[in-house]
């Protein structure tokens, strides 16, 4: 597996184990240390939304009128599905930083050898995960926000309320999945620098043998 | 090092406590489900129902918050990896 350089206007790469890699200094959007700062927050409103869509739910048991019960229906699960969207964007942020963590120790153990220190360059799903995370995160807003339109129809125009109703309860699933997907590419972006790393430490092995 | 180890120990055993209670919490959950199916209690049927399904987004809330603190462990072993490989590799390959 020797290494193969190209040298043209983009950064320098090489191949280690048919995956395509880059020198650690010539990396450029640094995800992991934006995640780094983002996980923490995105937590604490995941854990706010979630606790007030939970009080939200005991004083719609006490709700003293069927249409405020009914409007509190409407727009609460909105704002569970949010709370959930944000605790799981925060595991996709957590993901990333792992992914940082495998970047900077790989890096660490190539200098300790002596070698230049080689990182995957990004793949598709490290590209990939953000917006799906983005694209999940801004459904389940916009759901947040239907949730409220809905429940102010419900006393002027309740059939209307009824047709958002009917649409905007599988929109909600569907910004979860959308997170959940961000949170498989980011797994599927580990995997490939799990295996980047037994490839590049095979290489140095067999490039001090020979 | 003693340090991260002790974190990434300590951040296991907060998991598992997590998984507990999300174990009782699932259970219950389904529990009060049965209990409001059986009942003939029109206000405990409406009542339970209301704040129900949101009880249990908290207890998925706090099942995700358990896969957090893993990963977080999991950050901690990564660096422990790194730093003793950072370590170990060179002289095993100059010996």
């Amino acid at each position: 597996m020797a290494a193969t350089a190209a040298v043209n206007s983009r950064p320098t790469t090489a191949t280690v184990g048919g995956q395509v890699s880059i020198p650690r200094e010539q990396e450029g959007f640094d995800m992991p240390g934006m995640a780094q700062k983002m996980w923490r927050p995105m937590l604490a409103m995941g854990l706010m939304t979630v606790a007030a869509g939970i009080v939200a739910g005991i004083v719609q048991a006490g709700a003293d009128t069927p249409l405020r019960f009914a409007q509190i229906a409407a727009w609460n699960p909105g704002v569970l599905f949010l709370g959930i969207g944000f605790l799981l964007s925060t595991v996709t942020f957590v993901l990333a930083v792992i992914l940082g963590e495998l970047r900077d120790g790989g890096a660490k153990v190539q200098a300790a050898l002596g070698e230049q220190a080689l990182i995957l360059r990004r793949p598709w799903t490290g590209k990939a995960f953000p917006l799906a995370m983005m694209m999940g995160l801004m459904t389940l807003m916009a759901t947040f926000v239907i949730g409220f339109i809905e429940a102010a129809r419900l006393d002027t125009n309740p059939s209307g309320a009824a047709d958002i109703g009917a649409w905007v309860g599988p929109l909600r699933f569907a910004g979860v999945a959308l997170v959940f997907t961000a949170v498989v590419l980011a797994l599927a972006t580990i995997l490939r620098a799990l295996r980047f790393q037994s490839d590049r430490v095979t290489q140095i092995a067999e490039q001090r043998a020979s | 090092m003693d340090t991260m180890m002790r974190e990434a120990t300590r951040l296991q055993q907060v998991a598992f406590a997590l998984l507990a209670t999300v174990t009782l919490g699932w259970m219950a959950g389904v529990g009060l489900g049965f209990a409001v199916a059986a009942s003939d209690n029109a206000s405990f049927v409406a009542d339970t129902s209301a704040w129900l399904p949101a009880a249990l987004q908290g207890v998925l809330a706090i099942a995700i918050i358990a896969v957090v603190v893993s990963l977080l462990a999991i950050i901690r072993r990564i660096r422990i990896r790194a730093h003793v490989l950072s370590e170990a590799l060179p002289r095993l390959l100059q010996s």
